[in-house]
């Protein structure tokens, strides 16, 4: 599986291409581990077409973990299913969703 | 030079033909008001033979896409014409032509010319002087900058924005012509919203507002053939409310028919757009879930359930008493018919009602049995 990298001033963003399911998670959480503790990290779902179970999970914990600054996990071109995943589940409360990857970084300031 | 390919207008889309010629603006035709009228009127006539073609078709919005396109070009010579409906509450705008594969690119509506015409539900011109400098600096800010964008109405409300990149020159300084011809897209625009609207009441029981069984099958089979060929997960889910047969027999009919159409809405209001729900009988709703593996299946059909139970709670009485239980079945790896899976889902419902349990599921838990959840007497 694919996933892109890239930096917008201090803020990293994470862009995965496919489907974030169990064998595919591992790819997800290696990009995003081998960032230093406390970066401000957006995730990127605009080629991620859903989300499994695990992958939920994996996001609540990386939320919790997130600094005490108030952050919560920003996720930027969330596509309409994987949106609605979150909404069913009650979940969307608990993270950030921003249209585009500029909005999430600007939120950042 | 040949006009690009989605302007052609004998294949509007997948190859099929325009139901009748027509008539292409010659380069050197000026775009006056009679001229532009009577390709208006054209526009208005085809558009009759077009629906009757694509209405009930899935790839209609991206016919009609093309559609507004070709009819653009003939009337005004509209170039890099582009359609957009709105999303999210306002938030978003989303072409009708998928970007990339399936997914749509959205463009917020919080920035940009698009969205200023979209929130303010009022059309943008490059050659108006009646608009502020702020606002044509927000049309150039974003590259190529629209000679006309307009808003899409449905009443009052914004549900569309179309965006044009090039047009005759004649056009442009014609206010009046573009209202019209923006009155009419949307006029379109607004009747195959109609259509599809009849199109689903037609597939839809009309006691709790979700598909009838024999529609549920059509639309699933296509679902569960799409889940299968993208490798997707799926989970079949069967609510059977128990004591409804009460309610018919103590004379509540009023009662029974009001708790039907909010079982209905409560369950569709719980699953996502794109699930498919439907009645299968007087007291069962089935819905298939896509692109769900099993612990987050069994995770959404609980909540699912909870709400059906806290609906039945407020209806339930002493002689009355009501209650639902759940069946899932997983299409993953063993590819089984439709049919087997709803079966499969009905016979886990049906396990439950005999053992009580609430809710069962017809997959292996990773610590072993096929229940989600806890057991409870059962209360009827």
């Amino acid at each position: 599986m694919q996933v892109d990298r890239t930096q917008e001033g201090s803020v990293i963003v994470v862009s995965p291409r496919g489907a974030v399911s169990e064998e595919e998670l591992a790819f997800v959480q290696g990009s995003i581990e081998q960032l230093p503790p406390g970066s401000r990290l957006v995730v990127s779902l605009k080629d991620v077409p859903y989300l499994d179970s695990r992958a939920l999970e994996y996001f609540c914990d990386l939320n919790h973990k997130m600094p005490a600054t108030g952050q919560r996990l920003k996720f930027a071109e969330t596509p309409q299913a994987c949106r609605e995943v979150f909404e069913v589940t009650d979940l969307s409360g608990e993270f950030e969703f921003y249209a585009t990857v500029e909005d999430a970084v600007r939120s950042f300031l | 030079m040949s006009r690009p390919e989605a302007l052609k207008p004998p294949t509007l889309d997948g190859g099929r033909p325009a139901a009748r010629p027509v008539e292409e603006a010659s380069p050197a035709e000026q775009v006056t008001g009679h001229v532009a009228m009577a390709r208006l009127a054209d526009m208005l006539g085809f558009f009759e033979q077009w629906l009757n073609e694509w209405g009930e078709d899935a790839a209609r919005w991206i016919a009609f896409d093309q559609f507004i396109r070709h009819r653009l070009h003939q009337t005004v010579k509209a170039e890099r014409v582009r359609c957009f409906r709105v999303v999210c509450g306002g938030q978003a705008l989303e072409s009708l032509v998928p970007a990339q594969g399936k997914l749509h690119a959205l463009v917020p509506t919080a920035q940009g010319i698009l969205g200023y015409v979209a929130t303010r539900a009022c059309p943008y011109r490059r050659v108006d002087p009646s608009l502020g400098p702020a606002v044509h600096h927000l049309a150039e800010s974003g590259g190529q900058a629209p000679c006309w964008c307009f808003p899409v109405l449905a009443g009052s409300q914004p549900i569309g924005v179309v965006s044009v990149g090039r047009m005759a020159d004649q056009a442009c300084t014609d206010p009046h012509l573009l209202a019209v011809l923006a009155g009419t897209v949307g006029l379109l625009w607004n009747r195959l919203l109609d259509m599809e609207r009849l199109s689903a009441a037609r597939q839809t029981d009309q006691g709790s507002g979700v598909l009838t069984r024999c529609n549920f099958f059509r639309v699933a089979e296509a679902v569960l053939a799409d889940g299968y060929a993208n490798f997707e997960p799926a989970i079949f889910v069967v609510l059977a409310v128990e004591g409804v047969r009460r309610l018919d027999d103590s004379g509540l009919w009023e009662q029974r028919d009001q708790l039907i159409g909010k079982l209905g809405r409560a369950i569709r209001s719980k699953v996502r757009s794109d699930d498919v729900v439907g009645r299968f009988s007087d007291d069962r709703f089935v819905a298939l879930l896509r692109r769900l593996d099993a612990a987050l299946g069994g995770m959404i059909a609980r909540k699912l359930m909870d709400t059906v139970a806290g609906l039945l709670a407020e209806c339930s009485t002493q002689t009355t008493p009501l209650k639902v239980r759940c069946g899932l079945a997983a299409a993953g790896e063993t590819p089984r018919t439709l049919r087997q899976h709803v079966a499969a889902a009905f016979a886990a419902a049906e396990s439950g009602r005999l053992r009580q349990v609430d809710l069962v599921c017809d997959w292996e838990q990773p610590g072993g049995g096929a229940l989600i959840g806890d057991e409870h007497p059962d209360a009827g």
